[in-house]
């Protein structure tokens, strides 16, 4: 389970890269966004992991899909 | 975006602020992106030629472009290795070509594909004035040396097509270059690093080289700005030079050494400065490589405006540089056009930023970067004369001015045409002609193009005047009329002008001559003096003065002065 100041700052750099308030995007899945597209999707990846210092790994790209699947992944390298 | 109250002291208190996030060793994009989008600033269209994804790059350009005073929008290409360009650029004021050269690695590579892509540039340039800026490739390994030395080679025969080399970035990040995630997710090799970094090199040296004036002049603090420490507490023996502070001070060197001029502005007492300088050689900033000091407990935006009259220049073109981010903004509050960076405690940054910060950076050197120093230095000695001179033809026998005229020269294009980009004050028409504007008119049988070079006994000024003319039936238009700051004062402008003109008529027989003018918010200069060469009142914001042209009357001028006139001879169609 992700902890809020984690989602708060996620939530920051998904709605930063799409210019929208981080409220809008809260339990929506990028399909549902239509700013997320596969150039944004890279952004917020490369932003998310330069702001926590993570790297993800090429597979779990694709699955990084909403504010909690990021949030997931993240704590996921973290606990590793 | 700024509140409607937001002054330029707050802008420079904002500038400061970001410099940490703008300047640091490897630009952090999240930090990015939390920076807000400044309205004010010059618009830009950036239209960008590529075969790999730019869209990383752009989405982290805005916040050094806005750093640089412009807010650039960007348009892509399709993707399209072969660069046939069928897209369309239209009110592109920049275009860039943004290439992935492993792409080409089965059929091209190095010298042959350095060859090709400038075939490509040399056919874009054919079809567009705009300036045209070339991406080479980032690493040095497999060919990428060689292509990168004949692009760069090949592009300095194409007037305004620039060659942005990002070997730096790849010699910063190594293995961190690419990012085999993103080549196969987001269209482009390069790693998220790389593309901040290029969007940084971008955003504070290669659009504003193109886009803006350069900045000519810097104006330093001294106490916890060039050294650690307070000259009036810890005297010249105690404030330190650390290494960082020694890398500054080597920077600041060199960007005098390129013809930036240095002065000091300092709350300090004048002996003890002076001591500083005598007692420091370890120094690399010695008292000879300032141009002009200001030592005194006055406010430092009188000392900066006495600095610019000094140096002949505006505010616009002078970049202060001080530890105190309150005398930042006051400077800023009283001059509002002036560039402001925080010496900030990290001393390497402040370092970092010189040799990023825009308008310092030039594409290459010119000869009149090289004598600006000491074309200064003589003013002073020309001063002197004229205060002792009885009349200005004894004054004009003292200093034994030489003009040397070359007509249609395609060596000046590049100073021809940073004298139409950054002249202010003696600029007739402000028409800001591109390199490939300039090219084409030394090209065309219609056009003249003369490029003036001044010395006298006291310095080699360089080529210091242009002048483009039309030739159209019995009219001579004289459509651009720049003459360098640094030559004025010497009471050269109608002969310098008028011999131009006489060298333009004489590949005609125009009868009249015709100048253009623009008024602008600071060529007044021009403006005064075309009225009182031509006798004519100036109406409204822009217009055309015609008057009858009598070679005689020049030729008659010219024999009464002690001015040495000669050709530089001439190449092109001249």
């Amino acid at each position: 389970m992700a902890t809020d100041s984690l989602r708060l700052k996620v939530g920051e750099i998904v709605g930063l890269a799409l210019r929208r308030p981080p409220d809008d995007l809260i339990g929506l899945e990028r399909g549902q966004i239509s700013e997320w597209d596969s150039l944004k999707h890279m952004e917020i990846v490369f932003a998310v992991e330069d702001s926590l210092g993570i790297e993800f790994r090429e597979e779990e790209l694709l699955d990084l899909n909403s504010i909690a699947a990021i949030c997931e992944a993240v704590e996921r390298h973290r606990a590793a | 975006m700024q509140s409607p109250g937001f002054s330029s002291a707050d802008a420079a208190l904002e500038r400061a602020v970001r410099q940490p996030i703008l300047f640091a060793e490897l630009p952090h994009r999240a930090e990015l992106l939390r920076l807000t989008t400044e309205s004010h600033g010059r618009s830009a269209t950036l239209y960008v030629h590529r075969n790999h994804a730019f869209e990383h790059v752009a989405t982290a350009l805005e916040p050094f472009a806005n750093f640089a005073n412009l807010r650039v929008s960007v348009r892509c290409s399709d993707y399209d290795d072969s660069l046939a360009m069928t897209g369309d650029a239209a009110g592109a004021d920049v275009e860039l070509f943004w290439l992935d050269y492993s792409r080409y690695g089965n059929t091209l590579s190095g010298a042959g594909l350095a060859e090709w892509v400038a075939s490509r540039i040399a056919a874009r340039r054919a079809d567009t004035d705009r300036p045209l800026l070339i991406a080479g490739a980032p690493a040095d390994s497999h060919g990428e040396e060689e292509l990168n030395e004949a692009l760069g080679e090949r592009l300095t025969a194409i007037p305004g097509a620039y060659f942005c080399d990002l070997r730096p970035i790849g010699r910063q990040l190594g293995s961190k270059l690419y990012d085999s995630r993103a080549a196969r997710l987001s269209g482009t090799p390069f790693s998220d690093a790389a593309c901040v970094l290029s969007a940084r090199l971008l955003g504070l040296r290669w659009l504003p080289a193109v886009l803006n004036g350069p900045l000519k002049a810097m104006v330093l603090d001294l106490d916890n700005t060039l050294y650690a420490g307070v000259l009036g507490e810890d005297g010249p023996s105690g404030v330190e030079l650390t290494p960082e502070h020694h890398t500054l001070q080597s920077a600041l060197a060199s960007l005098g050494s390129k013809g930036v001029l240095l002065a000091v502005a300092s709350r300090n007492e004048p002996a003890d400065v002076d001591a500083l300088f005598e007692q420091r050689p370890d120094f690399p900033l010695a008292r000879e490589a300032f141009s002009a000091a200001e030592i005194s407990w006055g406010s430092k935006s009188a000392a900066i405006r006495r600095v610019a009259d000094k140096f002949r220049i505006g505010a616009d073109a002078i970049l202060f540089v001080d530890d105190n981010p309150g005398e930042l903004a006051a400077v800023a509050g009283e001059l509002p056009e002036i560039a402001t960076l925080h010496a900030g405690p990290d001393v390497a940054l402040t370092a970092r930023a010189l040799a990023l910060f825009p308008g310092l950076w030039r594409w290459s050197l010119s000869t009149a970067d090289q004598v600006r120093a000491a074309d200064l230095a003589a003013a002073s000695e020309r001063d002197r004369i004229a205060e002792d001179a009885s009349d200005p033809v004894s004054y004009l026998a003292s200093i034994q001015p030489r003009l040397t005229y070359a007509v249609n020269a395609t060596r000046h294009v590049a100073r021809l045409q940073e004298l139409s980009a950054k002249t202010n004050q003696f600029n007739l028409n402000l028409s800001r002609l591109t390199e490939a504007e300039v090219a084409r008119r030394v090209e065309s049988p219609d056009s003249a193009a003369v490029a003036v070079a001044l010395a006298d006994r006291l310095t080699e000024s360089g080529v210091i005047a242009a002048l483009f003319g039309q030739l159209a039936d019995e009219t001579l238009m004289i459509d651009e009329l720049c003459v360098s700051c640094r030559a004025l004062g010497r009471r050269l402008e109608d002969i310098l002008i008028g011999e131009a003109i006489a060298r333009m008529v004489s590949r005609t027989h125009a009868s009249e001559i015709a100048f253009r003018y623009t008024r602008g918010p600071r060529n007044g200069p021009a403006l005064r003096w075309l009225e009182q060469f031509s006798g004519q009142q100036l109406h409204g914001d822009a217009g055309v003065v015609r008057l009858p042209w009598s070679g005689e009357t020049h030729a008659a001028r010219v024999a009464a002065l002690p001015v040495t006139i000669e050709s530089e001879g001439t190449d092109g169609n001249g």
